[in-house]
């Protein structure tokens, strides 16, 4: 094994020293993905205290598989969307089946929304919320295209690599996305008119 | 109303991504919790269980019962034969 200071590992490095049971290069990877795949989770489910919680179960999952990892050319973020993608899809199921949740709790929580804002900002922020509701409902690979495009800044062919889809795939399923997410919001205006 | 053929055109794309641009930004969780996460991944238990270990382990607990069975047998059979030599 090479001497390089675990900080200045590249992801292949570090995977194949985490792989081998080692916690330091497992928590370089932690630090270079955690923000990324919190963001992820957080504009699926809406919650920042259930995207903390799944955050941490995406890398406590992706610890104990680690070691069956298996380099297919795709970056390891790939390889962390994946599981976050599941845990998602997994906790979306499970809310469904507990009817029991309020409807304020299924409603878009932005992030920096505390105390009183300036006019035009709380015009924005409404707009915000609207555009955010509107994602969200949006079928799941859709929504994750858009995360994935905006959020993470990912291109046609990284978004593609995580989704398992080609790029032209992608870039039709974006232009129907969008035309989706423009019926979304002229029925969200129309209802409050 | 069906979407499926329908084309927006270049300007609406536009003002749509311009807004999801404005809109999505990345969000960052707090320093506590990544900070308390990475602690608990750090004295989680180990990583990885070399195979070779674990397969060592299964082989030596098969050993063990069967060799017990064998045992077992062996002195049930030992005590019939003797009880049916004593009965004759």
């Amino acid at each position: 094994m090479s001497d390089t200071p675990t900080a200045e590992l590249s992801d292949a490095e570090a995977l194949a020293r985490a792989r081998a049971g080692d916690k330091e290069a497992f928590g370089i990877l932690y630090q270079r993905y955690v923000q990324r795949i919190y963001s992820y989770i957080y504009y699926r489910v809406g919650h920042p205290q259930e995207a903390e919680d799944l955050t941490a179960r995406v890398f406590y999952r992706t610890m104990q598989h680690i070691h069956r990892y298996e380099d297919r050319g795709l970056p390891f973020s790939a390889y962390l969307y994946r599981i976050a993608h599941n845990l998602v899809a997994n906790w979306h199921r499970d809310q469904s089946r507990r009817k029991e949740i309020a409807l304020d709790d299924t409603a878009w929580n932005p992030p920096a929304a505390n105390g009183p804002l300036p006019e035009h900002r709380l015009i924005h922020a409404e707009e915000e919320a609207q555009l955010l509701n509107a994602i969200r409902r949006l079928p799941p690979d859709r929504q994750e295209l858009l995360i994935l495009k905006f959020v993470e800044r990912l291109s046609n062919a990284e978004i593609g690599q995580i989704l398992g889809r080609s790029e032209g795939a992608i870039k039709s399923l974006y232009h129907r996305t969008l035309i989706a997410l423009r019926a979304e919001l002229t029925a969200q205006n129309a209802s409050q008119d | 109303m069906p979407l499926w053929g329908q084309r927006l055109p270049d300007e609406e794309i536009a003002s749509l991504e311009a807004q999801l641009r404005a809109s999505l930004t990345p969000v960052e969780a707090r320093d506590d919790f990544v900070e308390a996460i990475q602690e608990r991944l750090q004295t989680a238990r180990p990583l990885y269980v070399p195979v070779s270990r674990t397969w060592r382990q299964s082989w030596l607990i098969f050993s063990a019962l069967s060799g017990s069975l064998l045992l077992l047998t062996a002195v049930t059979t030992l005590l019939f034969m003797r009880r049916g030599k004593a009965a004759s």
